[in-house]
């Protein structure tokens, strides 16, 4: 078995068999299952990355990889093309990061909830992954089922108010998973294939149809739902705040990525964004993602609970992608992609960082985190460095996404798109230099330790490495955005724009 | 006066004037005005009406109505310079 | 370059310079001996003599120009430079001697000039030098009448400056009669800014405020040349014009008016000035040969009998520290001298026969009549018994004459050059009166030969001059001044304009405050709502949490539920209208 060859089935292969058999090794020995986990992650990370390179060698050309052999339309596949593997990539690399970093927190756990936890955070893993790669729209509901299921474990191991807060994900998810579903049934009654390219095919002849209108309808709604753009998003706050704080990183970082991915995919590859109905409904999304931003931000700036105020400027930063969608050309386009890779990063930082804080003195109030750069210092730096990004200055990564936004909304002569994301700015400064000065500036707040300091460093190693890697990864990312503008994003554009 | 007293320059004046009329007396011939042929002693009434009248309109008319105290200026306000 | 070194004005300047400089011994030498080369240089000076280079534009600057009449006038001024410098030599301030001595020159430099840039230049150098001399008195109230003074100089010299600038733009280069032109805002332009330095009322009240005002040195230069620099430059420019006719004979009768009213000694003197420089006025605007002769001669022997008055009011001033008339009494014992020169130049300005106002002032007078203008002989001859009033007899009588009731102490000693320079004065005042001819020989504009002793004249001048003593001797008791001050016409700006600047001044810094006022209160509040706008959107009365707390926001899961539908529903709704 040639490993390239089956390397992008190995992406959700080996997180599926480790999570299925993790609790089993977790019965044996507590602490086996979280490394086979661990390790499985590591390969689809392996995987994933062989994958993007074989993408990227031949010039953008998708692989596709057809499962058990079946050929489409019937049978289904992988398709990697360059925006799916980046996306891979990046869903593997932040899971592999967090779930070294969430050890500590479930280290002192019987072997149920140990193993438990990790067999959720695979499956999670399983169900980014899968919705990215795959190139089947039913396929894209299971794994977005998957993906949904285990993410409300995961937050309903946070403690006590996070059952509630899952409950009600759960609820709403729900209806956002059927309305996924009702839409993939209306496409295969209008054109009775599921595959992706096929689908985009057979579509073309249905575009003016109401049905059609009333399954972008769906998409978008449902997509909406999972991504948590306004006011579909009531939902995220509570989930951030009290979801487990090992996989919160992981939750907020990449959960609300893979369907703004799949709405990507629909909308511009699947449905080719020249009719009508498509037109109108990024339209809608542009309005809903402005309304996003400003109420977003407005809200953040009222939060003192930092996992709250971290939630609701995720609603701001999905309204950018929304935005960038919205705008119909190229430069909008390659700013929403970037700012979904770069706001992964970003928010698997900051939430890390809480983490970290929440792990050693149990505070997550962001006015008494006083002198916290002179308990962890590592912890400030990377804190620092993704809020600079968040609010947009170079050489951070968040500046370039911003600065391709107002690049496609300038070319659009939609200028009011640039006043709002001036004004977001403005707002996010208001509330990210506030924590700055808290830490930095504030007198040193009374914190009881919960876990005295292990290292040096003030947090335990596994949970230090991982806040290293994603500081110096904003700013690595901020330093390549060229490259991954010019060899990744345009060589993986929508056929629309290379017309 | 202390050389002097009124009613010596009153003399003195008397008998300046007498002089010049008894010099008009014999024919000098004044200029002046030419409206109409001039009488004797035209100046002497002249300087007697004219400094009257500006000593009255000066000091009966002009100073009631525009004297004032000396410090009438620095009262209110213009004590910056 | 030789005729350039004979410019009196300049040398003046540059002994000014040099008394600024010099060690205090020497500054005495200089303030006594430098003016003496101005007098030489001026009578050295050819007629006819010019000296000009060329300046932009095609335009020709001529520094000196000597013709008869700019001849007079620089040789009086330069005699005037050297009698005050000489009755100055005792004081210490260097920066009053400079200013002093640049004054005079400026003056000349007047006088030569042939263009209007070197006219124009000088002219607003006086308003200048003489500035200091007010300010240089040190006290709260010069200060203030300095600045006073300054405003109304930089009002006239501005209008100067337009007028001469409307005409140098027009392509007149040249100081000349303007009475014919074109009388457009050019003429009216000039002639106002002439009026204010020549104290025509209404801004008259200049000249009694900052003469009354200076130093005494000071006060003694200013006396006779700003005002005499306007005569000669209304002479030059506006002979013949009718409203200086009527002006002149207005400040005539108005100075003698107020001089009979006043108190205090130099101011006294200071209205005179506005009534005799009235007398040169009246002449220039009657136009004849005869009547500008006589506003030149008039102008020559003003200049040596006011200052002479003006030094013997500093005099006593210095010697007693007393400033008012009715605080003074029986300085004829007590400075001899000061009263022989005071009685001297008293009978010289009211035109009393072998001094030198007789032969001048006299000359205008009858001009006026010659000219057939008989309202304004009248009114010419009035002012000249007001002259005679306030003079010699309410000054003469009332400083000097008295019996010594106030008791008054000579606090200072009167130094030798004080003395000297007052008795030079007295000289020439009698010089001319018995000799005229010095003067008559320098007359600028043709006339018919004029002699003043003749026997009409004498008795005139007799008649009414003896008659004009009884009415004094009527209202004697009257006839002596209260402490008080004479409002003049710059009530008008010193009171309701004051009053309306200071107010409006007010206005705008309380505008400014209020703006900055405003603006942090804007700030403070805008600061407010942005640190959390929830608490601003958030606490409703009627919610029984007064501020933001997340849990307002947890509503039911049915209502994420409702908007969901309802956001799906509106999509649906869109699309399909959309497309049909």
């Amino acid at each position: 078995m040639n490993f390239v060859q089956h390397a992008p089935v190995f992406i959700v292969l080996l997180p599926l068999t480790a999570s299925l058999l993790c609790l089993l090794f977790s019965r044996i020995s507590r602490n086996l299952g979280s490394y086979i986990v661990i390790a499985a992650i590591f390969g689809a990370f392996i995987s994933a990355a062989t994958v993007l390179k074989q993408v990227l060698a031949s010039g953008g050309q998708a692989i596709h990889y057809w499962m058990g052999g079946w050929e489409p339309p019937i049978g289904i596949e992988f398709v990697l093309d360059p925006l799916n593997s980046v996306l891979a990539v990046l869903v593997t690399f932040i899971a592999l990061m967090v779930s070294i970093y969430s050890r500590p927190f479930v280290k002192r756990e019987d072997w149920l909830h140990l193993g438990g936890y990790y067999t959720l955070f695979g499956l999670l893993c399983v169900g980014l992954c899968g919705m990215i790669i795959t190139g089947d729209v039913f396929n894209l509901y299971v794994y977005l089922e998957i993906m949904s299921l285990s993410g409300y474990g995961l937050i309903a191991l946070g403690g006590r108010k996070s059952m509630l807060a899952a409950f009600r994900y759960l609820l709403i998810g729900t209806i956002g998973a059927s309305l996924y579903l009702l839409g993939v049934g209306y496409l295969y009654a209008m054109t009775g294939t599921l595959n992706m390219a096929d689908l985009a095919k057979l579509v073309a002849a249905h575009l003016d149809s109401p049905l059609f209108a009333m399954a972008v309808a769906c998409f978008i709604i449902g997509f909406g739902i999972k991504m948590a753009l306004f006011p579909l998003h009531g939902w995220q706050p509570d989930a951030y705040t009290f979801s487990h704080p090992g996989a919160a990183a992981f939750i907020a970082g990449c959960m609300s990525k893979a369907p703004a991915y799949a709405m990507v995919r629909f909308l511009y590859y699947i449905f080719h964004v020249d009719n009508l109905v498509v037109h109108s409904a990024l339209n809608v999304i542009g309005v809903l993602g402005i309304a996003g931003i400003l109420i977003g931000s407005i809200m953040a700036l009222a939060q003192f609970d930092f996992r709250r105020m971290l939630a609701y400027s995720s609603v701001a930063q999905i309204g950018y992608i929304a935005i960038g969608l919205a705008m119909g050309n190229l430069y909008g386009f390659i700013g929403a992609v970037l700012h979904m890779i770069n706001h992964a990063f970003m928010k698997s930082a900051l939430f890390l960082v809480i983490g970290g804080i929440q792990y050693r003195f149990g505070e997550v109030n962001l006015y008494r985190l006083g002198g916290m750069h002179k308990k962890i210092p590592i912890s400030t730096v990377t804190l620092t460095l993704a809020a600079l990004s968040m609010i947009g200055l170079p050489p951070t990564c968040g500046f370039f996404s911003k600065w391709y936004l107002m690049l496609g909304a300038y070319t659009g002569a939609q200028y009011f798109y640039i006043a709002v994301l001036v004004i977001s700015s403005l707002l996010n400064a208001i509330y990210f230099f506030r924590i700055i000065e808290q830490v930095f500036v504030q007198r040193e707040a009374s914190l009881t330790e919960i876990q005295p300091p292990s290292t040096k460093l003030g947090l335990p190693i596994e949970m230090a490495v991982p806040i290293v890697v994603m500081g110096l990864a904003i700013l690595v990312l901020g330093f390549c955005n060229g490259d991954i503008v010019t060899d990744v994003l345009k060589v993986g554009l929508p056929e629309v724009f290379l017309r | 006066m202390t050389k002097f007293s009124v009613k010596t320059v009153y003399l003195l004046v008397a008998a300046v004037l007498l002089l010049c009329v008894l010099g008009e007396l014999m024919g000098v011939h004044l200029h002046g005005a030419e409206w109409w042929p001039l009488p004797i002693g035209y100046n002497i009434f002249f300087g007697f009406v004219g400094a009257w009248v500006l000593i009255i309109l000066a000091k009966m008319i002009m100073a009631p109505l525009l004297q004032r105290d000396e410090d009438y200026y620095d009262r209110g306000g213009e004590k910056d310079a | 370059m030789l005729d350039l070194m004979l410019h009196p004005g300049l040398i003046l300047i540059l002994v000014g310079f040099l008394a600024l400089v010099a060690p205090k011994q020497l500054r005495r030498f200089i303030m006594i001996a430098g003016p003496l080369f101005a007098v030489v240089a001026a009578l050295l000076l050819p007629l006819g003599t010019t000296w000009g280079f060329d300046f932009v534009a095609g335009y020709h600057v001529q520094l000196i120009y000597v013709d008869k009449l700019s001849w007079l006038f620089t040789f009086i001024f330069s005699v005037l430079a050297a009698i005050c410098s000489i009755y100055a030599a005792h004081n210490e301030n260097k920066m009053e001697a400079l200013c002093s001595l640049s004054y005079a020159g400026c003056a000349i430099g007047v006088t030569l000039a042939k263009d209007w840039l070197c006219f124009i230049f000088f002219w607003e150098a006086l308003a200048f030098t003489s500035l200091y001399l007010v300010w240089c008195n040190h006290t709260p109230e010069s200060r203030r009448a300095g600045f006073r003074y300054l405003l109304v100089h930089m009002l006239g010299g501005n209008l100067l400056l337009f007028g001469i600038f409307l005409t140098v733009s027009g392509g007149n280069f040249e100081v000349g009669n303007l009475t014919a032109g074109p009388h457009g805002y050019a003429y009216w332009l000039m002639l106002a800014g002439m009026c204010v330095n020549v104290a025509m009322p209404p801004v008259n009240a200049w000249l009694v405020d900052a003469y009354g005002n200076s130093t005494l040195t000071g006060g003694v230069f200013m006396s006779c040349l700003t005002t005499k620099v306007a005569v000669y430059a209304l002479v030059r420019v506006f002979a013949g014009t009718d409203l200086l006719m009527w002006g002149g004979a207005l400040m005539a009768v108005y100075g003698a008016s107020y001089a009979i009213m006043e108190n205090d000694m130099r101011k006294l003197l200071a209205h005179h000035i506005i009534s005799q420089t009235g007398f040169m006025v009246a002449g220039a605007g009657i136009g004849t040969g005869m009547a500008l002769n006589g506003a030149t001669a008039h102008a020559f022997c003003d200049i040596l009998f006011k200052s002479s008055l003006f030094m013997c009011a500093s005099t006593i001033i210095y010697a007693t520290g007393i400033r008012r008339i009715n605080e003074i009494s029986g300085m004829m014992k007590r400075l001899p001298l000061v009263g022989l020169c005071f009685f001297v130049a008293a009978f010289s300005i009211s035109g009393i026969p072998l001094f030198n106002g007789f032969v001048s002032k006299v000359i205008t007078v009858h001009a006026a009549a010659e000219a057939g203008n008989h309202l304004l002989f009248s009114l010419l001859e009035l002012a000249s018994i007001g002259t005679f009033l306030s003079i010699p007899l309410k000054m003469g009588y009332f400083i000097f004459l008295r019996s010594d009731s106030k008791k008054v102490a000579i606090k200072r000693p009167v130094p030798v050059n004080m003395y000297a320079g007052m008795c030079i004065g007295a000289f020439l005042c009698t010089l001319y009166g018995v000799y005229p001819d010095l003067l008559y020989r320098h007359f600028a504009f043709e006339m018919a030969p004029y002699h003043p002793f003749t026997a009409d004249k004498i008795l005139q001048t007799a008649e009414m001059l003896g008659m004009a003593m009884v009415p004094f001797l009527m209202y004697l008791p009257k006839m002596e001044p209260h402490t008080a001050i004479s409002l003049d016409t710059d009530w008008f700006y010193r009171k309701p304009f004051g009053f309306l600047v200071v107010r409006c001044a007010e206005l705008f810094c309380a505008l400014c405050g209020g703006l900055g006022n405003a603006w942090n209160v804007l700030y403070e509040n805008f600061m407010g709502m942005t640190a959390n706008p929830m608490n601003i959107l958030d606490a409703r009365p009627f919610r029984r949490v007064k501020h933001y707390s997340p849990d307002n926001y947890r509503t039911s899961i049915a209502d994420p539920m409702m908007i969901t539908l309802t956001v799906l529903v509106v999509s649906i709704l869109y699309f399909i209208s959309r497309i049909q």
